[in-house]
């Protein structure tokens, strides 16, 4: 006996989708828009990286700031678009991935979708492939959107 | 774990790394030669009085940090109480001390590199300079990219210095000779402030520590700890060490050298000791350079965020998340001073820009204890206002030992710091100092801003605060001050205050924070709307508190409005007992107009002010003029007198007064009417007609009337049109604050 489960209808239940910079949250909000039911609850978040227990790379009050301005982005792109702002929330981790999947168990998510942003061998031995860990590091589903651009 | 505790994740060791750890490069591994040149073997007295200076600086940086746990550190507390002029001035010299400091770090670390692998000179530069850049590039690309590595590897950097010098001061004691200490003051007690001088770049990152306070756990315990704590502990190091190598080697034979640490570890702990110490003195002088290079930049975060830069300086890279502008312009200038410096000249550059910075901070202090801003240090001073006082005289005054091309330098980049300040950053910065809130507060008479056109001449900043609560008065209340704003050319900042209840902690309330958030947005995007429909420019905030009243009072004073606009007080939620002890407190000065808004609907065509004269009926006036002048509103000013007698004197002096203020008696629609009989009758009987009764204060104190109940609530439940009650800025006289 098969059981056939139709995912589609409960991936876009409760979304979490991860952001990390302004071209990023138009290109994302651009991808994502035209996947999304009427009812889907969208909770976009930003990653504040923090170094754990040594001086961070930028300062945390500077890195809310930005996550406000992209979220303020994202916003734009769905009141355009007629729906209602997405919810928003700013998250703190040592490693991206893991502050995501966290708060996506902790918030009921269905899925995380992300658009991969393009980047060359060097930027990825320097930051560390996030997509590759958001893809292999999960603990729920995780949905991968093509970037509009390509 | 919170969200809290995952931001705020720099432990004491931490923070006491990032002081000892940028400290420790530079006193021991590049200034011994130098610094045993102009004072022989009594340097490490020069060491202990720099020591002293910057303890006293360090108790006062403490004191200021857990009042003020923000990112910037020292700039922010001198922008924040002493105004935008000194912050630019503190927040430049900072940075280019820090960028003139990491070059001399860089400078140390090429001269160590140049130990290990003898390296070319280029054209002019030095073998070490060469080196130096070849660090400052790598420090300055690490950076941009931001690996989060590189700070753990700091923590373990500092805790192998600590150790390595230990064993370092240990086996030098045993080779030891005391008799090469004989001639233990060669230039004579004179070189040794001058010497301090030289070596007090060896204390620039206490200070450091509270660049990142915002990052810390436990600010209150951790801060003054790790501030005081690595001042003390480099202090013991670097007088230890001097005195120790000294006694391994002449004083005459160290400052020959630019790595004199090298040199006694070559006696004292053979070849191999050698190769530590040079590999010590490049983790030292790394670490300083890396350190300077990451507080320099929340420097420029915190001067943007005050409007003093450009925020296109502070632009977050998109995929590092670094702000790579600023990374990347401070790493120019320190490669520019790499280029065009020495070590010495370097070093005290850096050191006089610091100590401007460290004076003025301590002043900082002394005007936060004096003014009577909100501030609420949970570290303080002791031997106040001694202590403070000290930091700041040393600081100043041993810039006075540096060499007069430190000092003309510096006193360039100061003076550059001050033309910007007037080309620029005085024209975007949106923050008034403590000091000129106290000074102006401290005039006998309050200004009446919104009555007087020359108050404020650019009208760009008149800032009318709306306290909003209930999403049914919101409207009411935006459109009064929506107009008002308008008038003045000025803007609308509409607060949402949510008041949770005292038992709930704010940080519980801050995890409710997305319901209040829903709820406060769209009451706030509501008011943005209403707000926008006037063409005023709108900003809107969320305050979650427990105290509604306070909090209200000290939003007005941070946000330095100029006009607030509240909802009609609710004098069932006070308790009278703790009502009347807060109140009489806080209205005994109030920070900025007042309008206090009873909203039976906005509704302007008819505005009615009684009024006796006299500056307290200024207020309201005033804004039934500028009502006036948005809704072509019909104005009724009203005096009342008690007979007929009084008629004819009343009336000469309404019409004198009117005109006095600005309006136009002459006009079809303003009417000075004199009526006989009781006040409240009176008024009662004239607003049937009005839309709009606009009341002003009495010598009293509006708002501790009404909440205590002596007010006549009557006339306000009586009419049946809107009212608005004026109050006007007040302070409390400077002899009632000293002897009050």
């Amino acid at each position: 006996m098969r059981v056939v489960v139709d995912l589609s209808d409960r991936l876009m239940d409760t979304i979490v989708v991860p952001v990390g910079g302004k071209d990023d949250a138009i290109s994302t909000s651009e991808s994502l828009l035209p996947y999304l039911d009427e009812t889907t609850h969208v909770i976009v978040v930003y990653v504040v990286e923090k170094a754990g227990g040594a001086p961070d790379k930028a300062s945390v009050e500077q890195r809310e700031e930005y996550a406000e301005d992209l979220f303020g982005l994202i916003e734009r792109k769905f009141m355009e678009e007629g729906r209602d702002p997405p919810e928003s929330k700013v998250l703190y981790g040592t490693d991206v991935p893991e502050a995501v999947f966290g708060f996506a168990d902790e918030a009921g998510a269905s899925s995380v979708v992300f658009v991969p942003r393009s980047s060359g061998l060097l930027d990825r031995t320097l930051t560390g492939d996030v997509a590759y860990s958001l893809i292999t590091e999960n603990n729920i589903p995780v949905v991968v959107l093509p970037s509009r651009d390509t | 774990m919170s969200d809290e505790e995952l931001a705020k994740d720099l432990g004491l060791l931490a923070a006491l790394t990032i002081g000892v750890g940028t400290m420790i490069g530079a006193g021991i591994f590049v200034l011994p030669g130098p610094a045993a040149e102009v004072a022989g073997p009594i340097v490490a007295l020069s060491f202990v009085i720099g020591g002293g200076i910057s303890l006293f600086t360090a108790m006062s940086a403490s004191e200021l940090g857990t009042a003020m746990p923000k990112a910037g550190g020292s700039y922010y507390y001198v922008n924040h109480a002493l105004g935008p002029l000194f912050g630019t001035v503190a927040g430049m010299g900072n940075w280019m001390g820090l960028a003139f400091a990491s070059a001399f770090y860089a400078l140390g670390f090429g001269s160590y590199l140049d130990v290990f692998f003898p390296l070319p000179r280029i054209y002019l530069l030095s073998p070490g300079q060469v080196g130096a850049l070849l660090a400052g590039a790598f420090f300055v690309g690490v950076n941009y990219v931001g690996a989060k590595e590189t700070g753990r590897v700091q923590n373990f950097i500092v805790i192998s210095l600590v150790g390595i010098l230990t064993v370092f001061v240990g086996a030098s004691l045993l080779e030891a000779d005391p008799s090469k200490l004989m001639d233990f003051a060669p230039r004579g007690y004179d070189a040794v402030l001058p010497a301090t001088a030289l070596i007090f770049v060896s204390f620039l990152g206490f200070v450091k520590i509270t660049t990142v306070a915002e990052e810390l756990k436990n600010p209150d315990r951790n801060l003054p700890i790790a501030v005081i704590g690595s001042v003390v502990i480099v202090t013991v190091i670097y007088a230890l060490v001097m005195v120790t190598m000294m006694a391994v080697l002449e004083w005459d034979v160290i400052a020959q050298t630019d790595t004199a640490v090298v040199d006694v570890a070559r006696v004292v702990l053979g070849p191999v000791g050698a190769s530590v110490l040079v590999f010590a003195g490049l983790l030292a002088t790394a670490s300083s350079a890396n350190a300077s290079i990451l507080a320099s930049s929340r420097i420029n975060f915190a001067m943007g965020r005050d409007k003093l830069v450009s925020n296109w300086l502070n632009e977050i890279h998109e995929r590092y998340s670094t702000p790579h502008r600023s990374i990347s312009f401070t790493g120019f200038l320190i490669l520019l001073f790499i280029t065009l410096g020495d070590v010495e000249s370097l070093a005290k550059a850096g050191s006089v820009l610091h100590l401007i910075v460290y004076g003025l901070l301590n002043v900082a202090l002394i005007v936060m204890r004096e003014s009577n801003a909100p501030y609420e240090p949970s570290y303080t001073v002791p031997f106040y206002p001694i202590v403070p006082l000290l930091g700041a005289v040393t600081s100043f005054g041993l810039i006075a030992f540096m060499a007069t091309v430190e000092i003309a330098l510096s006193g360039l980049f100061v003076f550059g710091a001050i033309v910007w300040y007037f080309v620029y950053a005085g024209r975007h910065a949106d923050k008034e100092g403590v000091l000129m809130q106290m000074l102006r507060r401290s005039e006998r008479i309050p200004e009446s801003v919104a009555s007087s056109s020359t108050a404020n001449p650019s009208g760009q900043d008149y800032r009318v605060m709306v306290f909003l609560s209930k999403p049914e008065t919101e409207r009411g209340m935006i459109s009064l001050a929506s107009a008002i704003a308008k008038q003045r050319g000025g803007m609308v900042d509409a607060v949402h205050i949510v008041q949770v209840p005292d038992q709930t902690p704010l940080q519980a309330g801050a995890k409710h924070r997305d319901e209040i958030d829903a709820a406060s947005g769209m009451l706030l995007e509501s008011a943005r709307r209403d707000a926008e429909t006037f063409g005023v420019p709108v900003k809107t905030s969320t305050i979650v508190s427990h105290r509604l009243y306070e909090e209200m009072f000290d939003a007005a004073r941070e946000h330095e409005a100029d006009l607030a606009v509240v909802g009609w007080l609710e004098t069932a939620h006070w308790s009278p007992g703790r009502a009347e002890g807060v109140l009489d407190e806080l209205t005994r000065s109030l920070p900025c107009d007042f309008l206090m808004f009873k909203d039976r609907g906005y509704d302007t065509s008819h505005i009615l002010v009684p009024t006796a004269g006299g500056p307290d009926s200024e207020l309201s006036v005033s804004v039934a003029k500028l009502l006036r002048m948005e809704h072509d509103s019909k104005l009724t000013l009203l005096n009342v007198v008690p007979d007929e007698s009084l008629r004819g004197e009343a009336r000469e002096f309404l019409n004198a007064w009117a005109r006095d203020i600005g309006i136009e008696v002459e006009s079809q629609d303003v009417d000075l009417v004199v009526d006989v009989g009781d006040v409240e009758d009176v008024i009662q009987e004239r607003a049937e007609d009005a839309s709009l009764l606009l009341l002003g204060a009495t010598e009293e104190g509006l708002l501790r009337r009404l909440v205590t109940g002596s007010i006549v609530h009557d006339v306000v439940d009586k009419v049946d049109c809107s009212v608005v009650m004026a109050e006007k800025k007040r302070s409390r006289s400077l002899l009632a604050k000293i002897f009050g």
